[in-house]
């Protein structure tokens, strides 16, 4: 009997652990973002005026996106969300408005910056910096 | 009041050539430095000169955006000469001040504070007379500061309740020279409901003026994008027949992130209200009465 209950025992916390796993490697859902975004168009696309992109993207990002992008930030660890490494084909590989989305609207662990970046041009030139941390 | 109008033009004419140089400087350098590309550029306004509204005891030209909650902790220690092995003062006798600040505008700050000496709770009011442009059509901001400050010391110390009141207005000049560089310039009047008088050895009476002066000068340079230098100083204009304040000089660096400034430095100022450290700072940077101060700044948007 004791045999029995302690296989038992074994087996769940087998079970338990393996589920815990599962759940923290699972790949994080598709990230949608709307077509208004998608095809948004960068009329500043290029251009960093004054460093402006790197000054905020420093500020704002590098604590967990890392000095160059590579997901690689002190605050990195700490997330239970996947970090991606920007300079990536597969992030760069997106369209500048989908970047906008993501970088600026965000979702779960990934801040919202609407408030804190409140200017459209400043905005788009974090987007430009990040395709220039790719370069 | 005609003899404290002549002194004060005096003091004015003594410092006749720092004032034209700073003018000059705020005034004429977007002429200079004015190029072909900026003619292309929108007429929004700069962005901010400074990463934060304060500026060791006193205020930048910056202004919040609408709907910005702050909180702010400013913390002086001791004199670090004081002899009594406090570790640079830093054991030593401290002052605080914490307040609570909010952008109803993009154009208006308002908040108030409570600092420990003298037990001051402090109102404050800021506004955006005029913003520099990024097309330089305005070539500098002008913002308009305003404080009260309530002294809530026991009411033995006062003759009269009013005397627990004092004012503080300050005009600031500044301009955002460009993505490292940028300055400001302010002109105060403070104004005390009572003063310090004393009896001299011929039983006469001198007090001190309850309206004083102030000019002070800032300036800061981005050496990377969170690390700033910051420096400034403060001269009280007014001549008092006692007690005369001292100038102040204060240099530190300023850390910005996400949501908060860090701001580090040293200064002869130990009081936290500028009208305090106008009217009755006693600490002389030239007989080494420096202190460190940090001021640690909250923000967040709603």
């Amino acid at each position: 009997m004791k045999t029995k209950l302690n296989s038992i025992l074994t087996f769940s916390a087998i079970a338990v652990f393996t589920l815990a796993l599962v759940a923290f490697t699972a790949p994080q859902d598709e990230w949608v973002v709307p077509a208004k975004y998608k095809s948004m168009e960068n009329e500043y696309a290029g251009e960093d005026e004054d460093e402006i992109g790197e000054d905020l993207f420093n500020q704002h990002c590098k604590s967990c996106h890392g000095k160059e992008g590579y997901g690689d930030g002190t605050k990195a660890k700490e997330l239970e969300t996947e970090m991606h490494d920007l300079t990536s084909a597969k992030v760069q590989g997106q369209t500048d408005g989908e970047l906008y989305y993501k970088a600026i609207i965000g979702r779960d662990e990934m801040p919202n910056f609407e408030k804190k970046i409140r200017d459209d041009e400043d905005r788009w030139m974090v987007i430009n910096y990040l395709r220039a941390l790719a370069k | 009041m005609k003899k404290t109008f002549i002194k004060l033009t005096n003091t004015i004419y003594n410092c006749r050539l720092f004032l034209i140089a700073i003018v000059w400087l705020i005034v004429a350098s977007p002429v200079i430095a004015q190029d072909e590309k900026e003619e292309k550029k929108s007429d929004k306004p700069e962005r901010p000169a400074f990463e934060s509204a304060w500026w060791f005891d006193g205020q930048t030209g910056v202004l919040y955006q609408k709907k910005t909650l702050e909180f702010v902790i400013q913390h002086r220690f001791g004199l670090m000469n004081s002899g009594n092995g406090d570790l640079l003062g830093i054991y030593g006798p401290s002052n605080i001040r914490l307040g609570l600040g909010y952008a109803p505008t993009d154009k208006l700050n308002v908040g108030f504070g409570y600092t420990k000496n003298k037990k001051i709770l402090d109102f404050y009011g800021k506004y955006a007379l005029l913003r520099q442009t990024r097309s330089n059509s305005m070539p500098i901001s002008l913002t308009y500061y305003v404080n009260m400050g309530i002294e809530l010391l026991d009411a033995k110390n006062y003759l009269n309740s009013t005397d627990r009141y004092n004012y503080f207005h300050d005009l600031i000049l500044m301009r955002r020279f460009g993505k490292k560089f940028s300055a400001q310039v302010g002109t105060s009047l403070t104004h005390y409901n009572a003063v310090k008088w004393e009896q001299q050895d011929d039983e006469s009476w001198k007090t001190m003026e309850n309206d004083s002066w102030g000019l002070s000068v800032g300036a800061r340079y981005k050496i990377t994008s969170q690390l700033i230098l910051m420096a400034g100083y403060d001269h009280p204009l007014t001549q008092h027949a006692i007690n005369q304040p001292k100038p102040s000089i204060n240099i530190g660096v300023e850390i910005a992130t996400s949501s908060h400034a860090f701001q580090v430095f040293v200064t002869n100022n130990n009081r936290i209200q500028p009208q305090e450290n106008f009217v009755f700072n006693q600490n002389d940077f030239s007989k080494g009465d420096w202190l460190i101060g940090f001021n640690i700044t909250r923000l967040w948007g709603f």
